[in-house]
């Protein structure tokens, strides 16, 4: 990709100019999109990506550039623009590069050596199974993508790795229409595995999964608005908490005072069932890598236990900001942004309760089967996300489906208020949009109970 | 070697390789990012960077790729992957001969005059103004100016030439605001066409307004309510809908709306005009991305619908709205800058004549809480309770919910003042518009 004396020349080349700090990102990205609308082919591309990202610290501050051309004169001419406007200059030593450290593991099957017809094919597998699911369902568009993505890292700090992240996902919607309303049912199932992910994952079961989610609402009534229980189930429910927690518990809004949490280490902000963990670590999630992308290693990072916070997510730059250790937890979408703190796998840890328990238990409330997706302001730790499948629970019955729910609260005041958590853990997979461009998350939990919680409806 | 002599290389490549009929949508970015904090630098970012979208048919059947990394092999890499996915793909063979070619340079120098010691000087100011407009004012999270210019080239079958270009500026301040250990944050933001352009005092006032205005907020009984859209926020909406007016939509039955121009679609108070030629939108351009040369036209005009918005391909002929997001992305369906024409009273004059009502002046979660099948839309807001024609007190944690077929059916009074939504998205410049009812979230 790029060799160690160029990239050793760039780093001396922003040292020269003042940067206490530099760091180049390469990378090589082959990527494979399919999208199919009841077996037509609406877009289908195989491409590669290529670029080299090049960040230095001023200070406590930061200048970015990328570029596709990788010659040596040209990597050195915009290190040097990059640096041209800092007025302060640093005098800084560049520990060497020594040998670049390998985090590659082999893939059982290349996508990039796997016929791109068997893709086509796993596509249509699932289709077929969403059409058969019932006569409602009149669209099933499925959108197939994999990616191999190699990169190399190195720091002024003696930083030098590569690393290469293979990942596939399915997006799946099926659209069932009775009487003139349509309803939409998703599921998103991921990995960061190679084509192999699909020797095992169970198409039929994940295409008859949508198709049932878009039925079970075509006759729902519209939500009701006001304040109830919510249970919220098990998988990607957990986005819940990657809005209402997660993004404020980002260095990115912590370090400089934006977080409803900064300031608050060791103090209790949540419910004592509660225990929130980011993990970058786990094998073949969706949300992994061997290493973040300032690479250091990911691992397990727990954020709140038993209701006390422990710790943030923070990335190179901020440590210096917070005078704390990074965490593994610097990411970025591609070449094309400055790496920052953000989520990999963010989850939380299952508790004692059963599904079962839960609902009994519950009054009157709101069962939320599936997400859709939120937003968070972590200043205020003003949160909300929209439903896609959700049922009223009445006398410790799930009854009614509704639809058109919004939840809305606040990260601090909502955690507080889970009162259960079940015993049937599991990650969904999905993406996050922030500062440092589109990433791949796992989003996690068991059923967990919010015993108040604003819902916004239709009526 | 130059851009056009390596566009003119893939070509000659891919006709070696039994592709023909090549297509090619070149897009180079060039941007300019600074913002300060505490009167020094926070992070500046330059970038010069793009790619080639590629596209050529292979056996009868056509087939698209792209390309980073502008060297030989990148176009033996990319012959190589359209020859593999044609067949599969099973796409119609593509012609694309430009209807109207560019016989003058259509672009300007793409040299970028932007002094920007100047810019972080004026930030620097701006950052010190702001803080001083409300003493409730805590700290300056962003103040910043942003730069965009992209060039364009396209060239068809008959290697006809079309380049195209556009730029912006957009000037940001957001702050956050403290009283009796309550806080809030806003954000401002402008689009203009040079930097000279942008006026950060009023960006930085209106930042502050909105900071200060919502502390101390509290939520609302349940109800329903006559709404008044502050014009950012029927910005923001009407954004997000925008896809009910694709024809393609409208065919899948993915849109509500009716397939009949004329046909009513909302009061006859609502017109809205796309303008690709407007001097403070985003998205100025002579052309789509498809080589149609395009114009202003209406979407809705007094409530008729006037425009469905197309691209051309085997079923459809091209309204002028074929763009791609980037060079990576296919065509598809997209507007320049979109303007809701605006009444004739004030906002303030609209609020002095309500009785009791909400006036929502900010909406999150439009990327989810939006159905552009049904039109449904639940959203999280802020804004104010008005009672008697005043505004009585501030509040947030609600949502607004309802259903946009209905809403724009359902508009009572634009306000005379305009302004934008969301600057990530489409540009689109609304009034302030009161609505008879929508349902709110609470307590």
């Amino acid at each position: 990709m790029i060799n160690k004396n160029i990239i050793n020349k760039v780093l001396i080349t922003a040292l020269d100019c003042g940067a206490s700090f530099a760091e180049v990102f390469a990378e090589n990205k082959y990527n494979t999109t399919i999208s199919i609308s009841n077996e037509k082919i609406e877009n289908g591309i195989v491409a590669s990506d290529y670029g080299i990202g090049i960040r230095v610290f001023f200070g406590n501050t930061y200048a970015y550039t990328y570029t596709n051309n990788d010659s040596e004169g040209n990597l050195i001419k915009i290190t040097k623009e990059l640096c041209l406007i800092y007025k302060t200059k640093n005098k800084s030593i560049i520990n060497p590069l020594n040998k670049c450290t390998s985090y590659i593991k082999q893939a059982e099957k290349y996508f990039s050596k796997t016929d791109y017809s068997r893709k086509i094919d796993v596509i249509n597998q699932v289709i077929a199974a969403g059409k058969s699911y019932s006569d409602y369902i009149d669209r099933m568009s499925v959108k197939y993508l994999d990616q191999e993505q190699r990169v190399v890292i190195a720091n002024t700090e003696g930083v030098y790795v590569e690393d290469q992240r293979d990942k596939t996902r399915l997006l799946i919607s099926a659209y069932a229409s009775k009487n003139g309303e349509m309803h939409c049912g998703y599921v998103g199932p991921g990995a960061a595995m190679g084509f192999e992910y699909y020797d095992n994952l169970d198409l039929n079961y994940y295409g008859k999964e949508a198709a049932r989610s878009a039925c079970a609402m075509i006759d729902a009534e519209p939500c009701e608005s006001g304040q109830m229980s919510v249970v919220v189930d098990n998988g990607f429910g957990g986005l819940l908490f990657h809005e209402a927690c997660g993004h404020s518990l980002e260095a990115s809004s912590v370090a400089k005072g934006n977080s409803e949490f900064s300031g608050r280490l060791g103090q209790k902000v949540a419910s004592d069932i509660l225990t929130l963990i980011d993990d970058g670590s786990i094998e073949n999630s969706w949300g992994s890598q061997h290493v973040d992308d300032e690479g250091a290693r990911t691992r397990k990072n727990i954020l709140i236990k038993n209701g006390v916070l422990k710790s943030y997510m923070i990335d190179k730059l901020n440590s210096k900001i917070m005078k704390m250790e990074p965490t593994g937890s610097g990411r970025r979408e591609s070449y094309k942004f400055a790496p920052t703190s953000r989520m990999s796998n963010t989850y939380i840890e299952a508790g004692s309760s059963t599904r079962d328990e839960i609902i009994a238990n519950t009054q009157k409330g709101l069962f939320v089967k599936n997400i859709n997706a939120g937003s968070v302001n972590p200043l205020t730790g003003e949160f909300n996300f929209s439903v896609s499948e959700s049922y009223m629970i009445e006398n410790g019955k799930i009854t009614k489906p509704v639809k058109g729910a919004t939840l809305i609260g606040t990260g601090g005041n909502i955690l507080k208020l889970v009162d259960m958590v079940g015993d049937n853990l599991t990650i969904g997979q999905g993406y996050c949009y922030a500062a440092s461009g589109a990433l791949f998350i796992g989003a996690g939990q068991p059923t967990v109970r919010i015993s108040n919680m604003t819902v916004g409806g239709l009526k | 070697m130059n851009i056009k002599e390596y566009l003119y290389k893939i070509i000659d490549i891919f006709s070696d390789e039994g592709i023909e009929d090549v297509e090619l949508y070149y897009e180079n970015e060039d941007k300019k990012y600074v913002s300060v904090e505490n009167s020094s630098i926070e992070t500046f970012e330059t970038i010069n960077a793009g790619g080639i979208n590629v596209s050529g048919n292979y056996n009868e059947h056509n087939a698209t790729t792209y390309i980073e990394k502008y060297d030989e092999q990148s176009i033996y890499d990319a012959a190589h992957y359209i020859k593999q996915i044609a067949g599969p793909n099973k796409c119609d063979k593509k012609i694309r001969k430009f209807k109207t070619v560019c016989t003058d340079e259509c672009i300007e120098t793409n040299a970028v005059d932007i002094d920007i010691n100047n810019v972080i000087d004026k930030l620097i100011q701006t950052e010190k103004f702001a803080k001083s407009v409300d003493a409730r004012i805590t700290s300056i999270t962003e103040c910043s100016f942003s730069f965009v210019n992209n060039n364009i080239i396209m060239i068809d079958n008959d290697k006809n030439i079309i380049e195209d270009s556009y730029k912006y500026c957009v000037g940001t301040v957001s702050v956050v605001a403290e009283e009796n250990g309550a806080k809030n944050n806003a954000s401002k933001s402008s689009i203009k066409n040079s930097f000279e352009a942008l006026d950060y005092n009023n960006i930085s006032i209106d930042a502050v307004k909105d900071a200060v205005m919502n502390l101390n907020a509290s939520s609302i009984k349940s109800g329903s309510y006559k709404i008044l859209l502050r014009n950012n926020v029927f910005a923001d909406i009407i954004s997000g809908f925008l896809p009910i007016f694709e024809l393609e939509n409208v065919k899948k039955g993915l849109s509500k709306v009716n397939n009949i121009i004329g046909s009513i679609i909302a009061d006859s108070k609502l017109t809205i005009v796309e303008d690709p030629y407007y001097e403070n939108g985003k998205i100025k351009r002579n052309f789509d991305d498809q080589g149609n040369k395009i114009d202003k036209k209406y979407i809705i005009k007094n409530g008729k619908l006037s425009s469905l918005l197309s691209i051309e391909d085997n079923n459809s002929i091209s309204s002028g709205n074929a763009f791609r997001y980037s060079y990576k992305d296919k065509i598809d369906v997209s507007t320049t800058n979109c303007i809701v024409e605006c009444g004739n009273t004030t906002t303030e004059k609209i609020i002095s004549n309500i009785d009791e009502g909400i006036m929502i002046c900010d909406v999150s979660g439009l990327h989810a809480g939006i159905n552009s099948v049904t039109g449904d839309f639940s959203l999280i807001s802020s804004g104010f309770y008005i009672k008697n024609g005043e505004i009585v007190r501030p509040l947030n944690q609600i949502t607004i919910g309802g259903n946009i077929y209905d809403m724009l059916n359902e508009i009572d009074i634009l306000s005379s003042e305009t302004a934008i939504g969301n600057i990530y998205g489409v540009y689109i410049e609304a009034p302030s518009v009161l609505i008879n009812k929508l349902t709110v979230g609470g307590l």
